[in-house]
């Protein structure tokens, strides 16, 4: 079902940004908070690997990842032992990838806003009978939703994006790895620039709107507060 | 009186406290000390918020500390006072009211009247605001208020009015008298100021470097000779008594402690009332023999008992009449002129005007 010309490729980036999403809040949520809480002496260790993903260029990222990934590496060798799939030039594998790859863009905005929170906010909940678990739900995670919402817009919108370590580790597959930057890039190559500019301005446009909500929320709520 | 008894230990890379005493299990006990003398830490041990604490509580049967546990806040029948209040910012009054409430047991809670309580506290009209709308002295209230609610075993206040302005202070003190009054629940009282303690404590620990320098009850430990706050500059002995009689021309009040001195203060109090009264040590002048015809009210005979300091040009003497035992500071000219000396009989004569209750 081809709606128009590049609607498949932007609806699986927009299903491979979600799961990315998704599972980066997950697991970026408690190594942030791990990271705000933490006084151990190797943390600017941890967040160095955390913020690599920001400085290192895509291919390099991709270029490694293509050699874990692959049946011959590390991580692909054991995955196709599970489950009889590999993880290069497949969709399982992009998602791996774009973890990795936007994993700094939820994990930092959801420690800064962890750091906000006074520890000792937390302290008064356990005086009043809260577990540790429960005092995080009911006091820091709503007092922190716009890290949340930071970190889901930015995870979200940088996955989407992606272009460079799909290149490497994806490749060009219609319907399982051929994400909308891949296919933009393959319209300019083939000189279908009407193509090209139909899907740029889609994500161009939503970049904008994402962002927009992102500030115009995170302001509004700065004044209530 | 029945004590739970608290011996705590807690190495810091600067800082060590080290305390051992007893906890009166009834009344309000007040843990005074300077800034950085170790009080808000020995009070965070108590609560649990410490860690790397070491040492033995115990309280009404039930271990919180020992050599194998350190029970967590959470699981200690606590309730807790912090400086700041530290209402929860996104939820609203009642439901800051309502969160410990939900997390302890039922049967913990019933037993108290909610609406009694916020009535008490006055807090009725302020249950739909959000923290930011209140004033620091409504936030005390309603942080005090609930900590109340789940029925604990003892109420820890870490310098409840610190952050408070002085209007403010006189604000929250009658709420935290009739804490003291309407709940048998045991409090422990932080404070710096010497004020807030005799006003509102029964007991006392004092506190330095980490160390109890001195403990026992308020009325000791303000006037006995090894007490620390008996040489402070503005010593002060303190009485309870009941009043009982007024004499609203003059607007006075006769007090009489329960060891039968009569004493009159300034202000109209309704007869058979309980209160408690503050002396000055500088405000106490002696005399050899019992004067009529002087403007000074209260003349009370008694005996020095201990010749507490001389220092500079002052002399502080503790005087004993019935067992009730007051503070004069005179000058070191005026104590060897008269030939004070411990044992001799003495009068006091006590400026009722300088004398206040609370």
């Amino acid at each position: 079902m081809e709606l128009f010309p590049g609607f498949g490729p932007l609806l699986l980036s927009v299903k491979l940004a979600a799961l990315t999403t998704l599972i980066l809040l997950i697991i970026g949520t408690p190594l942030a908070w791990w990271l705000s809480t933490t006084r151990a002496r190797f943390k600017p260790l941890i967040e160095t690997i955390v913020a690599l993903p920001i400085v290192l260029p895509p291919t390099v990222m991709g270029f490694y990842l293509l050699i874990l990934l692959s049946p011959q590496g590390v991580v692909g060798s054991w995955w196709l032992e599970l489950t009889g799939e590999t993880l290069t030039f497949s969709f399982s594998g992009l998602v791996i990838a774009s973890v990795l790859y936007s994993f700094p863009f939820v994990v930092q905005p959801l420690q800064s806003s962890f750091e906000g929170i006074s520890h000792d906010l937390m302290e008064a909940a356990y005086t009043l009978g809260a577990k540790p678990l429960d005092a995080f739900f009911s006091i820091a995670v709503p007092l922190a939703k716009r890290g949340f919402l930071t970190a889901g817009v930015l995870g979200f919108a940088h996955t989407l994006g992606e272009f460079g370590v799909v290149l490497m580790v994806g490749g060009n597959i219609p319907d399982e790895t051929r994400v909308v930057s891949i296919a933009i890039y393959d319209h300019v190559e083939m000189l279908e620039y009407d193509k090209a500019h139909i899907l740029s301005i889609i994500l161009l446009v939503f970049a904008f709107l994402a962002i927009l909500l992102m500030y115009t929320v995170n302001h509004r709520q700065g004044h209530r507060r | 009186m029945k004590a739970n008894h608290c011996r705590i230990k807690l190495q810091r890379e600067d800082f060590t406290v080290e305390a051992e005493f007893a906890l009166p299990a009834q009344g309000v006990t007040g843990i005074f000390g300077h800034s950085g003398s170790g009080k808000t830490t020995l009070l965070r041990c108590l609560a649990g918020l410490e860690k790397e604490v070491q040492g033995h509580i115990e309280i009404n049967g039930q271990t919180w500390l020992s050599d194998s546990q350190n029970l967590s806040s959470q699981d200690r029948n606590i309730g807790y006072i912090f400086q700041e209040g530290r209402l929860f910012p996104h939820l609203s009054v009642q439901a800051n009211l309502d969160y410990g409430v939900k997390r302890c047991s039922t049967q913990n809670t019933t037993s108290l009247d909610r609406d009694h309580l916020f009535k008490l506290f006055n807090i009725c009209h302020l249950l739909e605001r959000k923290p930011h709308q209140l004033s620091g002295g409504e936030k005390q209230r309603v942080a005090i208020a609930r900590a109340l609610l789940k029925n604990p075993q003892i109420m820890l206040l870490d310098e409840p009015l610190a952050s408070l302005d002085e209007r403010r202070k006189q604000e929250i003190l009658p709420f935290l008298d009739r804490l003291h009054r309407e709940f048998n629940i045991p409090m422990l009282y932080v404070s710096h100021s010497i004020e807030e303690v005799t006003r509102l404590c029964d007991y006392i620990l004092v506190i330095e470097q980490g160390h109890i320098q001195f403990e026992g009850r308020l009325h000791e430990a303000l006037v006995a000779p090894e007490s620390p706050l008996a040489k402070a500059s503005n010593a002060a002995a303190v009485l309870d008594g009941t009043v009982i009689k007024q004499e609203k021309e003059f607007q006075l009040s006769t007090i009489q402690t329960s060891n039968g001195n009569n004493i009159i203060v300034p202000g109209v109090a309704n007869p058979g009332q309980q209160v408690r009264i503050h002396i000055h040590a500088n405000n106490v002048s002696l005399c050899k023999r019992a004067i009529s015809d002087s403007s000074i009210l209260n003349i009370i005979e008694g005996t020095i008992s201990a010749i507490i300091e001389k220092t500079g040009s002052h002399a502080l003497l503790q005087i004993n009449s019935r067992n009730d035992i007051f503070l004069a500071r005179i000058t070191k000219k005026s104590h060897h002129q008269l030939g004070l000396d411990i044992g001799q009989r003495i009068f006091m004569q006590i400026k009722a005007v300088s004398i206040y209750g609370t």
